[in-house]
């Protein structure tokens, strides 16, 4: 009887030290821990296998790089500033840091495909930001109004950032959050409950920085299709599985049909022609638009941030009728003027670009990157030199 | 899987060390209904606890009545709400629509406007239970008087969802044991059995079940040898989730010093189907065995009735699984695994003997056997009959 008692307490003195030590190592993970040799988010270390790298995960990510004097710049949106189609060696985010410099400037490709640019890096600007570390963040989009923080399988982020106060208050995106989580069904509204309780768990349990760090550096737990058979395998075993381009005459050929439509309705559901037939950015549009970045992104963020509308391929563009590219061209420059009216900086890029510059309709090619990074470059010192004269 | 949701992380948080530090009897059973009635409430899903509480009236005052009639009444209530909230759809286009597609059609549509979209929470399980207890009272046994001891027996969260199926003679004293002191050393060996619960189910099962799905769809292209591992696989899958799952129950009411049956014992050791059954979900086979085989006469009226009586009790047991026809031919075709089992030395003759030899001779053949019968037999449980026929080929093929 002693004995069995001793026991118990042994096993439950045991399994008691052992969950301490998994938070302690879990807190530990979260100072330290990110992919080795990182460069971006690539498919194995991002959701697509099943990786969702945590939040603390993308802080220690930027504050590691950062030096006192250096201002962070955030690469955030989905896979055309993620850098699809270029190989790891040539992708436009570090050509960026070579015009930058190192002195002034640190560059953190904080993308993931199909991110909105209301989501994890800029999320992750929100948290330096509240430390007063200089920031600025770069964002893809398209016409069209920002996706929501939550919703979508990045939405994590905001709860995690939310759970450990790393955000900046902002009751208006907190009030649009409950209102779109009132009007989903039920079992949608019981999703973002469980990533609101498993958020606010780990802001005390660290569970997930240590399972990840696990997953990086010893092996990792969860099957998935990439991998397969070899799904244990640690995911900084693996390399940045990125190639090159195919060549140009190569490129383009699938599904013109589904792809045009696409491009067309770019402009098309969000312009309107008068009575001599011009093109102008619907009324109704300009206002949800303007309802939306004020749900949506703080004031306090809206300086720090670079809008850039990635305009679809030539080979495409160049495929509409006279009078669809006259509505193309007003709607895009239309909508980034309407991002400028919300106090932040946007401008459209790829109106220039060659076919070569595309390898699809929106994913640059090496060449298209390195001219994206000299004018997002550009645009980065002009905002700098506008919101802190001497970084 | 309701146990391995963050919202369940949060309640054993609160609900267990409340639970243990409750040490007056009457205080702890208040503390675990309530518990078991955020439980239910939060996962009741659409249709609410409302099924539950009427269902759990009627049987409690049928039973304390003890009357045989109200008893019938109270029975064949719940074995009509168990069909009417899991198996319209299914009587309605599957069975009726076998013969009518447009009546089938219509029954359905009518049939999906009254149920709720899920059915009620557990109730697969909680009405065995309650069958079980009326059939038991009315056998000579002691009702349950307190309306609190019913209540607990009815919405116990640990095995609300999905078992194992309590036999309330055996609950009820263990209940009031747990209710009056927890021993440290049910606490150890129950967050032992949970934890090995959680692997088992987190671990193996859930990571084999993301590999399934996806094999699944490219099952054709899959060599002789992968399809041989997928069928494993297959296999392993389901051991490892529901006795995964049941460990997570069974170690869930250890903890709280409740003894809930063992659903499982080694059941991939088999050396027949019969004992086979005797060890896969144990507390259905039991139920199934006291509460519907011996019932309809189990082997008591000569051998063919003993046959029939075995189709009927696997068909059912198999229906039970879900509402379509591949549980159905799941269960016919471990009925008709038990009936060739049981009747090939007699109908064979010599023969028959003479083969019943060779696998009393040759243990390892008759486990080989009986575990190839059984993964086949999984096949019929996750698929459709036209799709598991197809798999059973490729895979007898070798190609």
């Amino acid at each position: 009887m002693k004995s069995a008692r001793l026991n118990a307490v042994g096993l439950l003195g045991g399994i008691l030290v052992g969950f301490s030590l998994a938070v302690l190592l879990g807190y530990q993970a979260s100072t330290y821990s990110k992919p080795s040799r990182f460069v971006r988010f690539n498919q194995w270390i991002n959701p697509q296998s099943v990786f969702f790298p945590p939040f603390r995960m993308l802080e220690h990510l930027a504050l590691s790089r950062w030096q006192p004097g250096q201002t962070v710049v955030i690469i955030a949106g989905n896979s055309i500033f993620n850098g699809v189609s270029q190989p790891v060696s040539e992708i436009w985010s570090q050509r960026l840091q070579e015009i930058l410099g190192p002195e002034k400037y640190v560059v953190v490709n904080l993308s993931f495909s199909g991110g909105y640019p209301t989501e994890a890096g800029t999320l992750v600007a929100e948290s330096l930001i509240r430390r007063g570390i200089p920031v600025l963040v770069v964002c893809n989009v398209a016409t069209g109004v920002p996706g929501r923080p939550v919703g979508s399988v990045y939405g994590y982020y905001y709860w995690e950032g939310r759970a450990q106060s790393a955000l900046l208050p902002y009751p208006p995106r907190d009030l649009d959050t409950e209102l779109w989580e009132s009007n989903r069904p039920e079992e949608d509204r019981r999703k973002q409950a469980e990533l609101r309780r498993a958020a606010a768990l780990n802001k005390y349990l660290y569970f997930q920085e240590l399972w990840h760090h696990v997953g990086l550096n010893l092996f990792f737990t969860v099957w998935n299709f990439l991998p397969q058979e070899q799904f244990w395998r640690p995911r900084n075993d693996w390399p940045d599985p990125e190639v090159a381009p195919k060549p140009v005459e190569l490129r383009f050929r699938s599904n013109l049909a589904e792809e045009m439509d696409i491009v067309r309705r770019g402009s098309r559901e969000f312009g309107v022609q008068d009575e001599q037939g011009r093109w102008h950015m619907s009324p109704s549009f300009r206002d949800t638009f303007a309802s939306t970045i004020h749900a949506l992104i703080p004031p306090a963020v809206r300086p720090h941030l670079l809008m850039v509308l990635c305009q679809n391929a030539p080979y495409y563009r160049s495929r509409l009728t006279p009078e669809e590219q006259d509505r193309d061209r007003i709607i895009w420059e239309a909508t980034a003027a309407l991002w400028r009216e919300q106090g932040i900086a946007s401008f459209v890029n790829g109106a220039d670009y060659e076919d070569a510059d595309y390898n699809d309709r929106t994913h640059l090619t090496p060449s298209g990157g390195r001219k994206l990074a000299i004018r997002v470059a550009e645009e980065i010192r002009r905002m700098q030199s506008a919101t802190n004269p001497t970084p | 899987m309701l146990f391995t949701t963050y919202w369940f992380v949060w309640f054993a948080a609160i609900f267990f060390p409340l639970y243990w530090t409750c040490t007056h009897p009457v205080a702890r059973q208040w503390c675990l209904l309530v518990g078991c009635t955020a439980f239910h409430y939060y996962f009741a899903g659409p249709a609410g606890m409302l099924p539950v509480i009427v269902l759990g009236a009627v049987t409690y005052f049928a039973a304390l009545s003890r009357r045989r009639r109200l008893c019938h009444a109270a029975i064949a209530l719940s074995v009509l709400a168990l069909v009417f909230y899991k198996y319209t759809v299914f009587l309605s286009s599957g069975l009726l629509g076998y013969f009518s597609p447009e009546l089938g059609a219509a029954a359905a549509r009518q049939a999906q406007g009254w149920l709720p979209s899920a059915p009620p929470l557990g109730i697969s399980f909680f009405v065995f239970e309650f069958v079980h207890y009326l059939v038991e009272v009315q056998r000579g046994g002691e009702p349950i008087r307190r309306p609190m001891d019913f209540a607990l027996f009815s919405i116990f969260f640990p095995s609300l969802v999905a078992g194992p199926i309590k036999r309330y003679s055996q609950f009820i004293p263990s209940l009031h044991a747990g209710l009056a002191r927890v021993e440290l050393a049910d606490v150890a060996a129950g967050a032992q059995r949970v934890g090995l619960g959680f692997l088992k189910k987190v671990v193996i099962a859930d990571n084999l079940t993301l590999m399934l799905n996806y094999q699944e769809k490219h099952f054709e292209t899959l060599n002789a040898a992968s399809t041989w591992l997928f069928l494993a696989a297959l296999a392993a899958r389901i051991l490892f989730d529901f006795s995964g799952y049941s460990d997570i129950a069974i170690g869930l009411a250890r903890m709280m010093g409740v003894t809930v049956p063992e659903n499982f014992r080694w059941p991939y050791v088999a050396t027949s189907i019969q004992d086979f059954w005797q060890r896969w979900h144990i507390s259905l086979s039991s139920w199934i065995r006291d509460y519907i085989y011996i019932p309809l006469g189990g082997n008591r009226h000569g051998a063919a009735r003993k046959l029939l009586n075995g189709l009927i009790a696997f068909t059912l047991c198999g229906i039970w699984h879900g509402p379509a026809w591949n549980f159905a031919l799941w269960g016919l075709w471990h009925g008709l695994g038990l009936a060739v089992q049981s009747s090939y030395q007699t109908a064979l003759g010599p023969v028959g003997r003479a083969i019943a030899w060779v696998f009393d001779f040759l243990p390892f053949l008759s486990w080989l056997l009986t575990i190839l019968f059984v993964s086949f037999g999984w096949l019929l449980f996750f698929y459709p009959a036209d799709q598991a026929w197809v798999m059973a080929v490729k895979l007898l093929s070798f190609r």
